[in-house]
């Protein structure tokens, strides 16, 4: 009995596995364009501001003032493109997007500079966007305030010293933070979305009168459709993985036995998610569109992929911890760029278990619901 | 001509007949336009943070103390063992370690050059300068307040203690409200994705039951059968994104600066762009799961490129001149001018071209790819 | 070109890669004639079809629809025939009057004419009670009538119905080859494709093609006299042998 059960489901995977490989389109676009995606993603997800285009009017013209400048310049987070001599020019340049602020050094700097303890510049700022405003402010603030401080620095051994240390990611690469991320998006992409629009298909296709009329049972069924997904999930996995390693030099400092044991749990959860999506949708267009709004979206904003999950409002953090991307995240940094052992991850692993349980028993109840 | 109406009449019928279909196009994007609103914050709060206090002093509490009152920062664990730092950050429990050593007070007051230890999770490159940013004002402006405690006691120190401070004057959001920015273009963001998924799902589905072939075989020309598609997701693509506009204006009080014909004319071409980029699509899919990949594929490039998440002036030179292709970069830039600024036409032509030069070239290639097809 | 035969062809084939589907085939079909298509899944009938309603390009050969070339005229053919595919491909989610009045009104008709023309054919062909139900809850026998009506809203010289009647019951199918008989009594051209045998006894002529080409040509009476079989049913067996033997 054993054996014709295997075998039947062996055989479902089969067929299905042909049907994926036959289809030349589809494999271009699964395995062809994330890789594409990934060199854009790897390269444009770079958040810092660097050579912020400033314009500059000295009304001072003295050597403190200029001093001030050319340190400004000399700074790779700005670049002064203007050296203007009113301040009146500067708000047309800014509407012309020729740059982003403009900073005005009055008149008395050199005097202010001598007598007073706090001598203040004016910085103008495009402040359409508020992002890059706040930051080309903080940066400014910063380097004003160690500008500020140098002569007495020299004077002194500084008072305190900090020592700043980056840990995991030292060079600050953003494709270290991105790539893994990338990993985790793809593979809710077929798990989840490839499942519930092939599964969806079966259902409006009617092969599931095929089930009442041979032996197979709905389990094998299931199965056997879904293991070439899974699959086609590690393959797609690994070349992602070898390519940023080897195109973005993303490191990998954990152990990769560890990886694919982890999204094991991951590719499960995701996998009971898109069979719940195809439980739920009548058809394979349903399918689609309930796919793609509940798995790709909230996986890419929702999950702390680019923006930090504590930053976001008390509802939106609940909602998260419904998004396996959001643990699976945390384990495949962990593991590639932390190189941490499974005493770390295996409380997110355990939830992505939970989670993928809970999803599948959901949608059980609602097949119950419908055949019954 | 004649003909091309009767097919909007059943493109009509066909969309207000799915029910799901008109929840897609109206209710959908609204709600995840809030969601992605309220989500998208490269604010940087509520950083989890341990602090290894081995002074206890009454000054290392109050740098602490700062820390804590900056609001960035969630003080979340306290140890006095170094080896916990590893664990907790390994963890992903803190992302931020403040170290202060033994003899902090002591040595700071005696000029003796204390050494503080500040450990960050690179990771995320933008949110640890920014974290590493506010970690050194906090300690900046600690040091400050001691210089001044100091100079109570040293006058003459006075001389050296020479501040610069910026005096802000930011326009246009002078509260520095993301939201402003972020609003509209994500506004963009979900309507380029609605418009060219929904035109291109649209033609690969008639192709799909065979009803486009019945089509072919009447005297429709290409042309007729591309209008016929494109119209009915035009008019929608437009009240929907008047409709979001209209209610993202209002919900976060964004002021309206600019012309709104000016507006109406500039979303109209970008409308256009994006369904012909969905006919492009169209003929490059056979079945309606590939041109769901192909849309989001393209789609999320586009995005990417915009420059709206991230400066253009950040990527590599290559990448820059990529963006020149990308619709979305163009639109964007649109919008948040003419919204914010009041910009007028004349501000706005490079745009206008750019778009006008993207939408004519693909409309070209998706009729050309149209006739192959059709014969 | 005669401008009373509504189909002729000579010597047209088609190519896909190195498979030949259609090898030069040349027939001749005479206006107001039922002709049939005969042969297995596969002959290449469907493909002839597609070409000369100008939805495939010939890699080879001619053909001529009411005097029109298939290759340089396609859109003057498309404008006097009509088909009817063996997908079935209305639009399951419009009703059957909608369905009507499109493709009336992408033919041309309008106004009252069309109102009237798509009453008439729900009339003829007994769609009547289903008129306002969605064309996907239509049992398969009304689907195939529903097709036909799309196919003839425009009053063409010729109709192309490929496999109209596959997957339906006898009565039904008897059924609507009364309507062809009617059509082709009022004038209309009806190029017919089958792969049941015993339909081709309802043809004024036809062609049985094998594996892309013609094995015969002619009326029913003819080829039965020819081949001294009582049967289309056994001429058909027989040559197919002969092919294959």
């Amino acid at each position: 009995m054993k054996q014709r059960l295997d075998s039947r489901l062996w055989a479902v995977a089969g067929k299905e596995l042909i049907h994926i490989l036959r289809d030349p389109r589809s494999l271009t676009i699964i395995f062809i364009l994330p890789l594409f995606m990934m060199i854009i993603f790897g390269y444009a997800i770079d958040m810092d501001l660097k050579e912020i285009r400033l314009a500059v009017v000295d009304y001072s013209r003295t050597p403190s003032s200029r001093r001030l400048l050319q340190s400004l310049n000399a700074s790779p987070n700005f670049k002064i493109c203007y050296w203007l001599d009113s301040s009146r020019e500067i708000e047309p340049l800014i509407k012309a997007r020729k740059i982003r602020a403009g900073l005005v050094i009055p008149r008395d700097f050199a005097e202010q500079l001598r007598e007073k303890s706090k001598i203040p510049v004016q910085l103008l700022v495009d402040g359409a966007d508020a992002n890059s405003a706040s930051i080309l402010i903080n940066y400014l603030k910063a380097f004003l305030a160690d500008y500020s401080l140098k002569p007495v620095e020299s004077y002194f051994t500084p008072l305190l010293r900090v020592e700043p240390r980056v840990w995991y990611n030292p060079e600050l690469k953003s494709a270290n933070f991105v790539v893994p991320g990338l990993v985790a998006i793809f593979m809710m992409m077929i798990c989840a979305m490839l499942t519930s629009i092939t599964l969806a298909r079966e259902k409006e296709t009617g092969t599931l009168e095929q089930i009442l009329v041979s032996p197979i049972t709905r389990t094998e069924l299931l199965v056997g459709k879904l293991l070439p997904y899974v699959l086609l999930s590690f393959l797609l996995t690994g070349v992602i993985l070898g390519f940023s390693c080897f195109w973005f030099k993303v490191p990998f400092r954990g152990s990769i036995l560890l990886l694919a044991f982890s999204s094991l749990f991951y590719i499960f959860s995701a996998l009971s998610f898109g069979i719940l999506i195809s439980a739920v949708a009548p058809n394979q267009q349903m399918a689609m569109a309930i796919s793609l709004v509940s798995t790709i979206l909230p996986t890419i904003m929702l999950s702390g992929f680019i923006f930090p999950i504590p930053s976001m409002p008390k509802i939106l953090q609940w909602l998260s911890y419904l998004i396996p991307a959001r643990y699976f995240l945390i384990v495949i940094r962990g593991i590639m760029l932390k190189g941490v052992g499974i005493v770390a991850i295996y409380p997110r692993l355990i939830a992505l278990l939970l989670l993928g349980l809970w999803f599948f028993l959901l949608s059980q109840r609602r097949f119950k619901l419908k055949l019954g | 001509m004649k003909a091309v109406l009767h097919m909007l009449r059943k493109e009509f019928i066909q969309i207000f007949r799915d029910r799901f279909m008109v929840a897609i196009i109206f209710f959908v994007p609204l709600v995840q336009l809030f969601i992605l609103a309220y989500a998208i914050t490269t604010d940087v709060k509520h950083l989890s943070t341990v602090i290894c206090d081995l002074d206890n002093s009454h000054l290392s509490r109050e740098l602490i103390s700062r820390f804590r009152a900056s609001g960035y920062f969630d003080l979340n664990y306290f140890t006095r063992r170094p080896s916990d730092l590893k664990k907790l950050l390994d963890r992903e429990k803190a992302v931020l370690a403040l170290v202060i050593p033994a003899h902090f007070s002591r040595d700071l007051k005696k000029f003796s050059s204390p050494q503080v230890q500040l450990i960050i999770d690179g990771q995320n490159s933008n949110a640890s300068v920014i974290a590493l940013g506010y970690s050194l004002q906090i300690i900046q402006r600690f040091l400050e307040d001691q210089l001044k405690g100091f100079l109570g006691r040293m006058p003459e120190l006075g001389q050296y203690i020479h501040i610069i401070e910026p005096e802000l004057r930011v326009w246009y959001n002078p509260n520095l409200k993301s939201a402003y920015y972020m609003i509209p273009g994500i506004i963009a963001l979900l309507l380029t994705i609605i418009t060219m998924l929904l035109t291109s799902l649209a033609i690969v589905r008639e192709q799909e039951i065979g009803t486009w072939e019945q089509l072919m075989v009447t005297p429709l020309k290409p042309y007729q059968l591309i209008l016929g598609k494109i119209i009915p997701f035009a008019l929608l693509g437009y009240l929907e994104f008047l409709i979001a506009l209209g209610i993202a204006l209002l919900w976060w009080r964004i002021p309206f600066l600019g012309s709104i014909f000016l507006l109406a004319g500039f979303i109209a071409v970008y409308i256009l762009t994006t369904l012909g980029l969905g006919i492009l699509i169209s003929t490059l899919a056979r079945t309606q799961q590939q041109a769901l990949f192909l849309c989001w594929f393209v789609a999320v490039s586009c995005i990417l490129l915009s420059g709206f998440f991230f400066p253009i002036e950040n990527m590599p030179r290559f990448f820059q001149y990529l963006t020149y292709l990308d619709p979305l970069r163009y639109f964007i830039c649109v919008l948040r001018e003419i919204i914010l600024k009041g910009a007028g036409i004349e501000h706005l032509l490079v745009e206008l071209i750019g778009l006008l030069v993207i939408g004519a070239g693909v409309f070209s290639l998706s009729l050309i790819r149209f006739q192959k097809r059709v014969s | 070109m005669d401008k009373e035969l509504a189909v002729k062809t000579e010597n047209l084939t088609k190519r896909f890669g190195k498979f030949v589907a259609v090898d030069r085939v040349s027939l001749e079909v005479c206006r107001g004639e039922i002709f049939g298509f005969l042969g297995a899944n596969g002959a290449g009938k469907t493909t002839t079809i597609r070409m000369l309603c100008g939805l495939l390009m010939a890699s080879e050969g001619e053909g001529w629809v009411a005097g029109y070339n298939i290759r340089t005229q396609p859109e003057e053919v498309k404008k006097i025939i009509g088909y009817m595919s063996q997908k079935f491909s209305l639009y399951p989610d419009l009703k059957v009057l909608e369905n009507l009045r499109f493709f009336g009104g992408v033919y041309g008709l309008e106004g009252e004419e069309l109102e009237k023309r798509v009453g008439e054919v729900v009339e003829k062909l007994e769609l009547s009670e289903w008129s306002e139900e969605l064309t996907a809850q239509l049992p398969l026998g009304f689907k195939q009538r529903l097709g036909l009506a799309c196919a003839i809203l425009h009053y063409p010289q010729i109709v192309f119905l490929d496999e109209p009647t596959s997957g339906v019951d006898p009565l039904v199918r008897k059924r609507f080859w009364e309507l062809i008989y009617q059509l082709s009594e009022q004038g209309t051209t009806v190029f017919v494709t089958t792969h049941y045998l015993e339909e081709a006894e309802y043809c004024h002529r036809l062609a049985i093609m094998h594996q892309g080409r013609i094995i015969a040509y002619g009326s029913p009476g003819e080829l039965k006299h020819h081949w001294q079989e009582p049967s289309i049913h056994r001429v058909f067996i027989r040559l197919v042998k002969e092919e294959r033997g």
